[in-house]
Formats: structure tokens, C-alpha cells, sequence
């Protein structure tokens, strides 16, 4: 089976247990969010799989093959971490070059005219750009490596409201013209949720949900009404959270719900994922 | 395919390094040259040993070698072992290229003060070697042996500092000090005052004797010596930068 497959690995950090035996699955042309809180082990996860750490056990797979220490599997990954991993002096025109070089399949016309798009100074030193530009950097460079699985980790740190929609449409674009496996891991959950198709929830080193997000959506729902309607309807209810607007209310309910049991008045609505993964992954 | 670029990579890293570097070497031969021009009869000058320069130099490359080039590799899914390996395939390129280069720079200095009787232009090899090839100084045979020489230098230097800066990435902090503060200490402080307390100046002769026979200057002398030293000294350097090398990760 295509896919990325991380069997049982765990990571530890002297006394902090960063994943605790781990297994997950990246399918093939699939778009998955990663999310957990911070220090959840969402970057050490990616971290494994691409071999810039070990875990202390367990085994990656990547196609069938093992991942580790394996140039023809890890040539099939791409990741763009928060960190800059470009040397000191390098210039963006330069790290284009050597990911083409290292990356056979690279689009290079692709790539310029992202540049372009995004106003990408190819003539600057990476270490001198800003924290926007240096994630427009690494993007512009995932994105235009073709390899089968690209892994975006906190991709758009730094990154305006018109840079953040841009990437979003590039990635969708990318992806319906020639289908990959994306794993994006973010904080910004309700930017993100409107992309992702799969999600994986990581809370303190293990993996606690991993289904597509119409399945883990359907767990749950909005209802919206006035709010003393809400209140007594919602008493016996495993509710999430409510949010409250002069006299209305919504509220958000784990469970399901026969619409025609609704009181007149009140609305259901579809879950919240950002809500929901408050709620799974709260202490 | 990764090999190949891991190679391209590491060679092109010293791109701007290297012309720099001979663009200094030879700027010296040519101050030296206009500055010996004039010498007056009765007065003597000697350029010697400018290939040490090269092996210094060298072994600042290695010192650099590895921290930048290990992210960056990281960075685009080349493993530890091909970036290694990139790594020992460099290190013979540049000391066979860098070699041929101080052969061809040697020949040029040697040209220019060729016209002048009180001017002497001699090599490292030349200096440490030349009793072997007394009265027979114009054959291939000194020529082949100088190149083979340099080149395994040149190798071992690249190696030791390729060692070095691994043994140093691969430390925790209090690991970098104790090193930094230890080995100095000893080798510069500690030992010489041994030596000359306890040992009675035994151990610096030992030291002497070692190198001289290392170098084949015990046997002959016999460069073979040196070239075989300093293969033996290249392997271990090897051996032991591949053992931090394969667990090394990523820091922050």
C-alpha cells in the first residue's frame, strides 16, 4: 500500500516522553491535519519520519520501504519546518538551484512564478528575510518539488491574511492538478479546516483521533437560538461550549440529534472543528 | 543520483574558498619574486614549505565541513551515509585537485627565480626529502612521490578536521568544555610539565622519534612512510567521524 506508515515509534527527551509508541498512517493523495497542542509532538513526529532525529523505537515506512537513513524513500518527502535548515550566507536564488538539484522532479518555471506571485526577492539572503517571507520561502519551495508527500509545519507563520489565502489557493491548485499527500500541521485550525480532508489529533505523544474530518465533525453540532431556548434544551447534553450574542446563543454538542425534535426557533448547525479539538484535547 | 549531488554539493561549498585561497598563495609567490629581484650578490633568500599552507588550509575546510552541510542535506532527504560518503569522495578530489595545483605552482616559482643563483625555492617535500634524491633531482620518480605525498596530507588534514568539528557537534555543552579546557591543558600544560618533572624529557623525545619515523625520516628517508601514516591516520579519522556521524540529529 502507498502511503507513509510509522509503527509503534517512540521519542523521548530525558524525563519527557515526547510519542509514546506512535502508528499512524499518511495515505496516498490525501490532505491531512496535524494537530495538537503545543509541545503535543506533532513536530517531533515529522521529525522522525524524515529522519532529522531517530525515535528511541519503532520502524517508518515509506511506499514499503524503511524510511531511515533511506535516500530513495526520504527523496519522496519534502518537509518545510518552522526552523531554517539553509546555510548561513545562502541566497533564495541558491536554494532554489540546490533543491533542484536534489530534487529531480522539481518545477522550476513553477517555482519562479510562485516567486513572482508572492514577491519573493530571489536576490536576498534566506537568514535576512523576514519571518513572513522566510515561511513564503520554504512554502514556494515545497510546493514546487513534486515529491509525493510534502510536510508543511506551521506553514504560514508569519504570513498576512492575503499571503495565508494565497498559499491556501496554491495548495488546493497543486493538488487538484496533480494529486499529493500534504501533511500540514498548524495551530490555526479554522483557517486549516476548510483544506484538510483527513485529521490526526496528537495530545501529549499519542495519537488520539485520526479520521477524515466529516467523520470526526459528525460527532457533534451547532444549535443557535435564543438564549434561554438553549439553555434548557442543551441541560442534559454533553456540551462543548456555548457562545453567547445579546440574547442569542450557540452551543456546541457532542452526539447526535434528530432535527425534527428541535424546538421551533433554534437552528442546528454543523460542529466547529476548532471547538471540537479545544474539547479532545483540553487537560 | 544522491551521491552524485552530495558530492556537487560538498565540492561547491569551497567554491568561493578555494580561488581565495590560491589567489593569496599566489600573490605571496609573486611579492616574493619582485622582492628577491633586486638581491645583491653574497645575499641569500629561501621560500620553503608554502604546501603547508594548503594542508592548514585544508584542515580549516574540514573544520567547517559539516554542521551547515549536515541541515542542509537533512533539509532535502539525503541520508547520513551518502553525505558521509559525498563527504570521503570530496575529501579525495580536492587533495588530488589541490595537490596537482601546489605541483603546477611550484614549477611557476621555481621558474620565476629560476635566473638567480642566491634564491631558493624549495617544497615542503623537497625539505623534508631531498637526501633521498640527492644527485638525481630531475627524474618523474621525485615529482610522482611529492604529488603522493601531498595528496595523502592533504587527505589526512581534511579528515582530522572533519573529525574534530563531528566530535564537537555531537557534545552536549559542559562536553564542549571539558574538551576545550582538557585537551589543551594537557597536551600544552600538563604533559610538558610531566615530561620534564617526572619522565625527564622522555616523552618529547618519544613524540620526535614517532613523527620521524612516521614520516620515513628514520628510513632514508623514505616519503612511503608518511604516505602510509598519513592513509593510517585518514582510515581512524574516518572510522571515528562516521561513528558521530550516524547518530547525529538535528539541533535547534
Amino acid at each position: 500500500m502507498r502511503g507513509i506508515e510509522v509503527r509503534n515509534i517512540a521519542k523521548n527527551y530525558g524525563e519527557v516522553q515526547a510519542l509514546k509508541n506512535v502508528s499512524v498512517f499518511f495515505g496516498e493523495n490525501k490532505i491531512y491535519g496535524l494537530l495538537g497542542r503545543n509541545g503535543a509532538g506533532k513536530t517531533t513526529l515529522l521529525n522522525c519520519i524524515t529522519g532529522r532525529i531517530f525515535p528511541d523505537s519503532g520502524q517508518i515506512f515509506v511506499d514499503g520501504e524503511p524510511a531511515i537513513e533511506n535516500d530513495s524513500a526520504q527523496g519522496k518527502i519534502f518537509m518545510m519546518g518552522e526552523k531554517n535548515f539553509y546555510p548561513e550566507g545562502m541566497k533564495v536564488r541558491d536554494a532554489i538551484k540546490w533543491t533542484e538539484e536534489f530534487y529531480p522532479d522539481f518545477d522550476r518555471d513553477y517555482c519562479l512564478k510562485l516567486a513572482k506571485q508572492f514577491g519573493l526577492n530571489q536576490n536576498k539572503k534566506i537568514k535576512n528575510l523576514s519571518t513572513g517571507y522566510g515561511s513564503i520561502f520554504k512554502l514556494i519551495l515545497t510546493l514546487s518539488t513534486n515529491a509525493p508527500y510534502l510536510f508543511f509545519d506551521e506553514p504560514v507563520l508569519g504570513l498576512d491574511a492575503n499571503h495565508r489565502d494565497m498559499f491556501y489557493k496554491a495548495l488546493l491548485q497543486k493538488y487538484v492538478e496533480k494529486p499529493f499527500t500534504a501533511v500540514i500541521s498548524t495551530h490555526l485550525i479554522e483557517e486549516v479546516s476548510g483544506v484538510i480532508e483527513k485529521v490526526v489529533i496528537i495530545k501529549k505523544g499519542e495519537i488520539i483521533r485520526n479520521q477524515s474530518v466529516e467523520e470526526l465533525l459528525s460527532k457533534g453540532y451547532t444549535l443557535s437560538g435564543s438564549a434561554s431556548a438553549i439553555d434548557s434544551f442543551i441541560e442534559d447534553k454533553t456540551v462543548l461550549g456555548v457562545d453567547s450574542l445579546g440574547g442569542l446563543k450557540t452551543a456546541y454538542v457532542i452526539g447526535t440529534i434528530d432535527p425534527a425534535s428541535l424546538p421551533a426557533g433554534m437552528e442546528i448547525g454543523r460542529m466547529d472543528l476548532q471547538k471540537l479539538f479545544i474539547h479532545l484535547t483540553n487537560e | 543520483m544522491y551521491l552524485k549531488s552530495a558530492v556537487k554539493y560538498q565540492i561547491m561549498d569551497g567554491r568561493i574558498a578555494i580561488p581565495v585561497f590560491y589567489l593569496v598563495m599566489f600573490s605571496v609567490m609573486v611579492l616574493f619574486s619582485i622582492s628577491v629581484s633586486g638581491l645583491g650578490e653574497g645575499t641569500f633568500a629561501t621560500i620553503s614549505g608554502l604546501e603547508m599552507a594548503t594542508i592548514i588550509f585544508l584542515f580549516v575546510v574540514g573544520l567547517n565541513a559539516f554542521r551547515e552541510t549536515f541541515r542542509m542535506m537533512m533539509q532535502n532527504g539525503i541520508s547520513r551515509k551518502t553525505m558521509f560518503k559525498g563527504y570521503v569522495i570530496t575529501v579525495l578530489i580536492l587533495s588530488i585537485g589541490m595537490s596537482l595545483i601546489n605541483a603546477v605552482m611550484l614549477w611557476i616559482g621555481k621558474a620565476m627565480v629560476a635566473t638567480k643563483d642566491n634564491v631558493l625555492y624549495r617544497s615542503l617535500f623537497e625539505q623534508l626529502y631531498e637526501m633521498r634524491y640527492a644527485g638525481n633531482t630531475g627524474g618523474v620518480q621525485p615529482v610522482l612521490e611529492e604529488l603522493m605525498f601531498m595528496i595523502c596530507l592533504s587527505g589526512a588534514a581534511m579528515m582530522f578536521g572533519y573529525f574534530i568539528t563531528t566530535l564537537y557537534y555531537r557534545l552536549n555543552k559542559a562536553g564542549k568544555i571539558a574538551v576545550s579546557i582538557s585537551v589543551p591543558g594537557i597536551l600544552i600544560v600538563g604533559l610538558p610539565i610531566f615530561d620534564a618533572v617526572v619522565t625527564g624529557g622522555m616523552i618529547y623525545r618519544a613524540f620526535w622519534r614517532f613523527v620521524a619515523f612516521a614520516f620515513g625520516l628514520l628510513s632514508g628517508p623514505n616519503p612511503y612512510y608518511a604516505m602510509v601514516s598519513s592513509l593510517l591516520a585518514a582510515a581512524l579519522f574516518a572510522v571515528f567521524s562516521w561513528m558521530l556521524v550516524r547518530r547525529a540529529v538535528i539541533k535547534d
